[in-house]
């Protein structure tokens, strides 16, 4: 047998073979094994990030500066937990507005309840967006539960094993977010997606919608994928063009994904499945 | 005995790629060393590069939310080519080793891609052509000689007699 047919059916079977994990993982099977590969590379992957962040921050801080550093790092972070409170509110200001107004009662939101990860890794694909957390089953993380941090959404939980899990973030190119612009004088809904580069897109809003740069967007609750009222961003850009159904516009995140070290998952909030009603809807 | 060696330096390259590597971005771009490391190894030694390829993608995948296997079947098919393409070129001039690098981290991303959709997560193929395997590829073809230096020395270090075509080499 010629080496080049060897080398051939030598690489059938190994590709043969990581098809069989495919549908090892497709079936459900692979989670058990997960759960006892994954540990402790989670482990590994814990203190070479700290490593990673530790080198980082030595090269990047000036030492003589390092006090005030500390301090306006906090004042930052202050800031940022005072604009996502005002967003809540100004939001939740106008909706029990028009909520009092038209049924005279009062809404009320239960708080949530928070667990905080540390990012370990990310995603080893060039074309994917995934964070790797060190908390995962044993601390009450579960599947579908939404990740923000102190300037608003991040994503969400798709995979869990005992001891870490996988985020999907908001900038994948697979993941989409119902979304709204907040304050907006007539409804503007919409979904957000991400882009491979790392951006997120607003689409499927109607034409006579109202949103112009600046305008904050936040989660609308529609899907039951996400609470409502979270903070994703702000529009840059607006393309709307007459010839076509919707708009859509260009949206700088408020998170820097590229930075992501502590965040929160929110373990009080279950995500509803409403692909059955939707596919009940579909059936003629 | 070489393989003692290549499992933990395949988990310690994927681990660095998810820790610290993807964190290093330039124009969306970044190193992507498990793939450099398997490249490398399938023009060392083309009939063990397919197992390195399996088995660093298996861990890129499992530090990946994306499909289990399919980074194995993407450096799969980039080290098959390496190594075969190697051969027939000028031995393993630097130029070679730098084309290699681009053309095995096209073909990789390219399967990628083509999996990524097959498993119902399709990605815009023209934006992540431009936006991420064109830097990408940059990088690698930059930084394949440091690795394929590196990894020549585990080479000699490990094989056994030189052959009598490589010492007239």
């Amino acid at each position: 047998m010629s080496e080049l047919r060897r080398r051939i059916l030598l690489a059938l079977a190994l590709i043969v073979g990581a098809i069989g994990l495919l549908f090892l993982q497709r079936s459900g099977y692979w989670a058990p094994i997960a759960g006892l590969i994954q540990p402790p590379l989670v482990g590994v992957q814990r203190s070479f990030s700290r490593a990673y962040y530790d080198f980082r921050d030595f090269l990047t801080a000036p030492r003589s500066l390092a006090q005030l550093q500390a301090r306006n790092a906090q004042l930052e972070a202050e800031v940022a937990q005072l604009e996502a409170q005002v967003v809540t509110l100004r939001e939740q200001t106008a909706q029990l507005d028009v909520l009092s107004a038209l049924l005279g009662f009062a809404r009320e939101q239960p708080a949530s309840r928070y667990i905080t990860a540390q990012v370990v890794g990310r995603d080893t694909n060039p074309f994917l967006r995934y964070l790797i957390l060190d908390q995962g089953s044993d601390s009450g993380v579960q599947r579908g539960m939404p990740v923000v941090s102190q300037n608003g959404l991040v994503g969400r939980i798709s995979e869990v094993t005992a001891s870490a899990s996988k985020v999907q973030l908001i900038i994948d190119p697979q993941s989409s977010v119902n979304a709204k612009i907040q304050g907006a004088a007539t409804p503007a809904e919409g979904i957000v997606t991400g882009q491979p580069t790392g951006e997120l897109v607003l689409t499927f809003v109607p034409q006579d919608a109202t949103m112009k740069a600046g305008d904050l967007v936040v989660t609308s609750g529609l899907g039951g994928g996400f609470p409502p009222d979270i903070l994703i961003g702000q529009i840059i850009s607006v393309h709307k063009r007459d010839y076509e159904l919707y708009q859509t516009a260009t949206i700088q995140p408020r998170n820097d994904f590229s930075s992501l070290e502590i965040l929160l998952i929110i373990v009080n909030f279950q995500p509803i499945n409403v692909q059955p009603l939707e596919s009940g809807v579909s059936t003629p | 005995m070489i393989w003692i060696i290549a499992v933990p330096l395949l988990i310690l390259a994927a681990l660095l790629q998810s820790a610290v590597l993807t964190q290093i971005q330039i124009f969306g771009g970044s190193l992507g060393l498990p793939l450099l490391m398997v490249l490398c190894w399938s023009i060392l030694r083309p009939e063990e590069g397919l197992g390195w390829a399996a088995l660093g993608g298996l861990f890129s995948d499992l530090l990946s939310g994306g499909p289990l296997g399919s980074t194995s079947i993407a450096f799969t098919i980039a080290a098959l080519a390496a190594g075969q393409l190697q051969g027939r070129l000028w031995g393993r001039h630097p130029l070679i080793i730098m084309a290699l690098a681009l053309l095995g981290t096209g073909i990789s991303h390219l399967v990628s891609l083509a999996l990524l959709g097959f498993t119902g997560r399709p990605v815009d193929v023209g934006f992540a052509l431009a936006y991420v395997t064109l830097p990408t590829a940059f990088f690698n073809t930059l930084f394949v000689l440091p690795v394929y230096g590196l990894l020549s020395r585990l080479h000699y270090a490990t094989r056994g007699k030189p052959a009598v075509s490589e010492l007239e080499e």
